[in-house]
């Protein structure tokens, strides 16, 4: 038989315990965190029939840099390559060898030039550069 | 045997069972109960780093590229045949830090998803997930991550998507 002081004081425990679970006001915390993302639409810069860059690129190949958009290629066209972490987020260049004709580069490029990578003018074509390795320059905002 | 006898029988009967009930009940009095209390310091939750999936380029074909930020290295991911790339950017998954009472254990939870608006309508869903379903106060598990993923396709409106989402820590 269950003696009455323990009954009272099981049902002591079970009212404080009732009472302590009912208050989790430190028992708990909770915060709400921000989340983020930016999603840019793409343009389109598409090399077709510019023939003096095809032949600037024809035998050359793009000098790595970093990359901030897909190049696709279409054809017999080799696709280049990628790498990542571009060191200057305001000019970024995209690597690989090959043709690029056909070639279609997206991203959110304002504009494209080639160059050999060594203080070329946006917009200018230099087939004389010191390297000999051209490069396709895409300026980003 | 009449009435009033068994009435008396009865009573007889009861007051014999009454007699060491009120025995026990006295002597449990040299028994004295044992009581006890923990007191620990209130949880506290930390927000060291937001979930950040940074800047990408969505897709131009018909396929679908899902953006992942894991909870690992919290590095940004681009998976899928979609054409869609990543843009250097800064990213990272949302890293918390639980304090109280040391040697306190504790469960995390968070919604499975929640929503990025980029203020113009679009709206993107995020499956979330953790590092940790639990961890000890004090410990290297006090620390944990909440990273997520959602895909985007040629359709995804552009801008820039923000959200919030609610993490708890409990005492267990």
């Amino acid at each position: 038989m269950m003696r009455p002081k323990r009954v009272l004081a099981g049902l002591g425990a079970i009212l404080i315990s009732s009472w302590l679970f009912a208050a989790p006001a430190g028992a708990a915390n909770s915060l709400r965190t921000g989340g983020s993302a930016s999603i840019s639409e793409a343009a389109s810069v598409t090399v077709v029939t510019n023939a003096p860059l095809q032949i600037l690129l024809a035998s050359g190949s793009i000098a790595p840099s970093g990359v901030t958009f897909t190049v696709a290629g279409s054809g017999a066209v080799a696709v280049p390559g990628f790498v990542s972490a571009a060191a200057d987020a305001n000019s970024l260049l995209v690597s690989g060898n090959g043709l690029m004709t056909g070639t279609t580069m997206n991203g959110e490029a304002l504009s494209v030039s080639v160059g050999d990578g060594i203080g070329d003018e946006p917009g200018q074509a230099n087939t004389g550069g010191n390297t000999g390795v051209k490069v396709v320059v895409a300026q980003f905002n | 045997m009449d009435k009033l006898m068994k009435l008396g029988i009865a009573l007889a009967l009861a007051g014999g069972l009454a007699v060491p009930a009120l025995a026990q009940n006295s002597a449990t009095t040299a028994s004295p109960t044992q009581g006890s209390a923990t007191i620990v310091a209130p949880i506290t939750l930390t927000e060291n780093s937001t979930l950040r999936f940074g800047s990408m380029v969505k897709p131009t074909n018909d396929n679908t590229n899902t953006i992942t930020v894991g909870t690992g290295t919290c590095a940004t991911a681009i998976t899928g045949t979609g054409n869609g790339a990543l843009v250097s950017s800064t990213s990272g998954c949302a890293t918390y830090t639980a304090g109280g009472e040391s040697g306190q254990a504790f469960s995390i939870s968070n919604p499975a998803t929640f929503n990025l608006s980029n203020g113009n309508g679009g709206t993107i869903t995020v499956n979330l997930t953790r590092s940790a379903n639990s961890g000890t106060i004090g410990q290297s598990s006090a620390d944990f991550k909440v990273g997520g993923n959602f895909n985007i396709d040629k359709n995804t409106p552009s801008g820039a998507y923000t959200g919030e989402f609610a993490v708890t820590v409990t005492y267990q």
